[in-house]
């Protein structure tokens, strides 16, 4: 306190001495610099190196194989599965994969509805089941000494469903109170409006909750027929992470997809040509105030041979939260939005780049107009090595953090193994992080992204408008 | 941050997760959601090993220490939150919050974003009513530079008119994305006003627009000067560090912290009114109407075994999808599509215990008389929940503590867990022995304790049910007819 106001007291005096006097005094009571790189090197603790090992474990014959890193510190196994090209887009018959996912659970096997709840949260086993637009991906956890009933939840719920139909009239009455809900949601209306504009009469472009007549369409058989061809030993990619060896893994594998079909029958997506060189759709909102923004470009594919320098270009302009070139600009120095963020997304029909931000609706020409004017500086001038090299340390240091949890290393197991980074992908991510040099950023951004950040440039911009006036 | 992506995805629709998952962001103290730890009867099951010693100036420390990976989060608490802000004043602890972001004396401008960013530091901070925390999840090695940046921005702040006159801009910013995107939020806003009526958990943590608006740079430095200091926070570090390492280093770096001399000063509490209200709004472009029932919980009033066993009511009533309530209401009886109770409560100030429902649309056009469907569905939860309670038996509250033990895996498994409970429970009152001990507390909670705690909560006095419906929707109901006819797709 006394500081404070101290300094308040003597700036006030000062601004009558003069600017030179003020120099003076600031030299000589200036606290000693906080110098960053100083400290870290007086640390008593050390960089440690992260332990674990990634092992690709085959299965059935090396008709599967999940990557595995064993990890006994706690008595807890995380299995993420996913069976590609197996989600809502791919549906022979709308709503199938999304009743599969609500009604899975209530009740599989020998299992009632009730015993499948009260085991899973006695015994501390965890399971998600979640369908999207490509995939159909599973999430299982448990404590390893329930590791059978685990797996005897997991092989009901995956094979013998019990469907029952008040389950799916309950499961349906309450997609359309989700439903309902989502009207009211300007996040959703925007995503509703990138449907109908951008996606159109693919299936991305599809509802994704239909309406009640389409899933009451959907029976019992239907969701076995879908779950019978979808899940294969050709579109199943494994994560394990936790307290299991090789051999315990390649027995929970055996003992839960054993019973798979070599091949799964999934439909084809159609193609998807999608048009970024439209002007602006926008639509109001009868419920908010704010309005939402999500502007997308042609992104690229995980496995791209561009990806790092890519990613590292996002991460300059939009990807690095409130440091990077958007967030500075229209956040810190403008105060315009709560958050400005650029990413790029990945599917089966189309890879993205997109930037979102919410604001007061007559500040989101200006915000486009700064991200604009960011993106072109971007784009001709490029990065900076000094900017580059941040970047790259930033991601280099955060390496480690992606092994906090079991549940997070599963996951990204399992995505290493569905993007076919290699098992030894873990080994090699500092070294490619580091190649990246600014002029294969600055290469890359100029064959693949947008030429500016509008129609013209292939940027396509949909805005949801708030449409109420803000409450005083 | 804006929650859209471009095919729509649908979030599980059955919220998974065990006893500790936090609700953050407006709540307090979740103690209801830490629920409950058994293990089933082995007597050497200690919740969480957690080291725990204060420094000479008062700042408390935590250290839960987890050898997987080299990793480490650092939680710094401030016990401090709304209910801190002066009268007319709302808002203040939350921009200030914001403001540590904007630069000190030694780390000035952005360099502290900067900084965090440079080292791969995954980091935030976050204000409720009673707490604001900053926390820093990053590499092993990097954890002294973010003690250094934490330790430094306790005492220097320093900010410029313009990192001001933005950041409240910000805040402005934010309060609307969270309250101007849809109706709902200002449902339980007037709620909790109608509730606390004079008490300080009557404000939203955000303030108002006006009050934000009305904020000035003194505003927020005095508000720092008073409640920022080591003997009101405590620092938890969860991860690859033992106690000894962490002792010497929060020596090191908040060791030389002086307290500033003057006290630190207690909100005023009102007394809680006792009244019972009901109240229906109607609001231009709700779809789904909504109920809320939540009964005041006044400060001083419930012990640590009344929190425990109300823990444990609450798992009993809708834990899951089997629960007595969800199965009566839900799932047999089809009068609602969900229903879930929960509480929070800090034995300072008080809390609530809240009853929510989202009401079937047959049942409210049969039902929900469009005078009183608050009061409708008032009546319909009552008697389920009146026979539930009846129904329980010690029987089945030794299944709800015996639901634990895997819990207390999940909960040491991440340190972002372990941090966040242990912070939750040391700034509730509870010692760091009787949170590793916390689940032989649980398993001695009987039945006669969970049906006294209960009987507290609804002794108490206070009392606001709530029903919120779009304009067209409440005629609709009075009519029969339950399609708002507003499904354009």
């Amino acid at each position: 306190m006394q500081i404070k106001s101290g300094a308040r007291f003597l700036t006030a005096a000062l601004l009558a001495a003069g600017i030179a006097g003020a120099a003076v005094w600031a030299a000589w009571h200036r606290e000693p610099a906080f110098d960053a790189e100083r400290l870290l090197a007086q640390s008593k603790l050390k960089a440690r190196t992260f332990k674990g090992e990634v092992r690709e474990v085959p299965a059935l014959n090396g008709k599967i194989s999940a990557y595995l890193m064993e990890e006994h510190s706690v008595p807890l196994a995380a299995v993420t599965f996913r069976f590609a090209r197996a989600g809502s887009a791919y549906e022979a018959k709308p709503g199938t994969a999304l009743m599969a996912e609500s009604v899975l659970l209530d009740g599989a096997g020998a299992f009632s509805r009730r015993e499948l709840r009260e085991i899973m949260k006695e015994k501390g086993i965890r399971l998600q089941v979640s369908a999207g637009a490509d995939n159909l991906i599973f999430s299982l956890s448990y404590v390893k000494s329930f590791e059978k009933d685990a797996t005897d939840i997991l092989r009901a719920v995956m094979y013998a469903p019990q469907l029952n139909r008040e389950d799916m009239a309950l499961a349906r009455r309450q997609l359309a109170m989700i439903k309902q809900q989502h009207e009211e949601n300007p996040g959703r209306q925007l995503a509703k409006l990138v449907r109908h504009e951008f996606y159109g009469g693919h299936p991305y472009g599809r509802e994704p909750i239909p309406d009640d007549e389409t899933l009451g369409a959907v029976n019992a058989a239907d969701i076995r027929a879908y779950l019978k061809k979808v899940m294969g030993k050709d579109n199943l990619t494994v994560g394990i992470a936790g307290d299991m060896d090789v051999a315990e893994a390649e027995a929970f594998l055996s003992r839960v997809f054993g019973d798979l079909p070599d091949k799964a029958e999934v439909r084809d997506l159609p193609v998807f040509e999608p048009d970024f060189y439209r002007e602006k759709a926008t639509e109001v909102s009868p419920v908010s105030a704010q309005s939402f923004v999500t502007a997308a470009a042609q992104g690229i594919s995980r496995s791209d041979k561009d990806f790092y320098p890519l990613y590292i270009a996002d991460y300059i302009f939009g990807g690095a939260g409130l440091s990077s070139r958007l967030s500075r600009a229209i956040r810190e120095k403008e105060g315009l939005t709560y958050g400005i963020y650029s990413t790029f997304t990945f599917s089966d029909a189309v890879n993205l780049w997109q930037a979102e931000f919410s604001a007061t609706p007559e500040n989101t020409d200006k915000i486009m107009a700064i991200a604009a004017a960011e993106y072109q500086d971007f784009y001709n001038n490029g990065v900076s090595n000094e900017e580059l090299e941040l970047a790259k340390k930033s991601l280099m240091s955060s390496f480690n953090l992606r092994f906090g949890s079991l549940l997070n290393i599963a996951d990204m197991l399992e995505q290493m193994q569905y993007w076919r980074l290699g098992k030894d992908f873990l080994k090699q991510r500092q070294a490619q992080v580091a190649a990246v040099t600014a002029a294969a950023v600055n290469d890359a951004v100029r064959r693949r992204m947008p030429k500016s950040f509008d129609a013209a440039g292939g940027v396509r911009v949909f805005e949801v408008r708030g449409g109420l006036n803000a409450p005083k | 941050m804006v929650e859209t992506d471009l095919y729509g995805q649908i979030k599980q629709k059955k919220a998974a997760g065990g006893f500790f998952r936090m609700a953050r962001g407006g709540l307090f103290l979740t103690v209801a959601a830490l629920g409950l730890l058994l293990d089933g009867g082995a007597a050497e099951a200690r919740l969480m090993k957690l080291d725990y010693f204060v420094l000479d100036n008062g700042l408390r420390v935590a250290v839960a220490e987890n050898r997987k990976a080299p990793v480490v989060l650092q939680m710094l608490y401030y016990k401090t939150g709304s209910v801190n802000d002066p009268k007319g004043k709302g808002g203040t602890a939350h921009l200030l919050e914001h403001l540590m972001f904007r630069g000190t004396k030694r780390v000035p401008g952005q360099a502290f974003n900067r900084l965090t960013e440079e080292h791969g530091a995954s980091g935030n901070a976050y204000t409720t009513y009673d707490q604001t925390a900053y926390y820093e999840f990053s590499d092993i090695a990097k954890l002294e530079l973010m003690m250094a940046l934490e330790a430094d921005r306790m005492q220097g702040l320093d900010i410029s008119d313009e990192a001001f006159a933005a950041e409240r801009d910000i805040v402005l910013q934010e309060r609307r994305q969270r309250f101007e995107t849809n109706p709902v939020p200002l449902f339980y806003e007037t709620l909790s006003k109608l509730l606390w009526q004079d008490h300080p958990l009557a404000n939203p943590v955000s303030g108002s627009p006006s009050e934000i608006r009305s904020l000035t740079k003194s505003d927020v430095e005095d508000f720092y000067r008073r409640y920022y200091r080591p003997d009101n926070a405590l620092l938890v570090l969860a991860g690859d560090i033992s106690a000894a390492e962490a002792k010497d280093l929060a020596q090191k770096y908040f060791g030389k912290l002086a307290n500033p001399a003057m006290t630190i000063p207690t909100p005023t509490l009102e007394k809680g009114r006792a009244s019972e209200v009901e109240t229906l709004m109607r609001i231009e472009g709700v779809q789904q109407p909504r109920y809320a029932d939540s009964f005041r919980m006044d400060a001083g009033v419930f012990s640590k075994k009344d929190i425990q066993a109300l823990g444990m009511l609450a798992e009993y009533l809708t834990g899951d999808d089997s629960a007595p309530l969800y199965d009566e209401l839900v799932y047999r009886g089809k009068q609602l599509l969900g229903i879930d109770v929960g509480f929070s409560y800090n034995p300072e100030l008080g809390g609530s215990f809240g009853i929510y429902a989202t009401p079937a649309p047959e049942w409210l056009a049969a039902n929900g008389r469009s005078t009183r469907p608050a009061g409708a569905i008032k009546d319909l939860i009552g008697k389920a929940l009146e026979k539930a309670i009846a129904d329980l038996s010690p029987e089945k509250l030794d299944k709800i503590k015996n639901r634990v033990v895997s819990d207390a895996v999940y909960l040491q498994e991440n340190p972002r867990s372990s941090a966040n409970f242990a912070g939750d429970m040391l700034l509730s009152g509870y010692t760091a022995e009787e949170i590793a001990d916390y689940d032989e507390a649980i398993r001695a909670v009987a039945l006669d304790d969970v049906i006294a705690a209960w009987k507290k909560v609804t002794a108490s006095g206070g009392r606001v049910t709530g029903f919120l419906c779009g304009r067209e929707k409440a005629e609709g109901a009075a009519a029969g007819n339950t399609q708002g006819g507003n499904n354009a797709d």
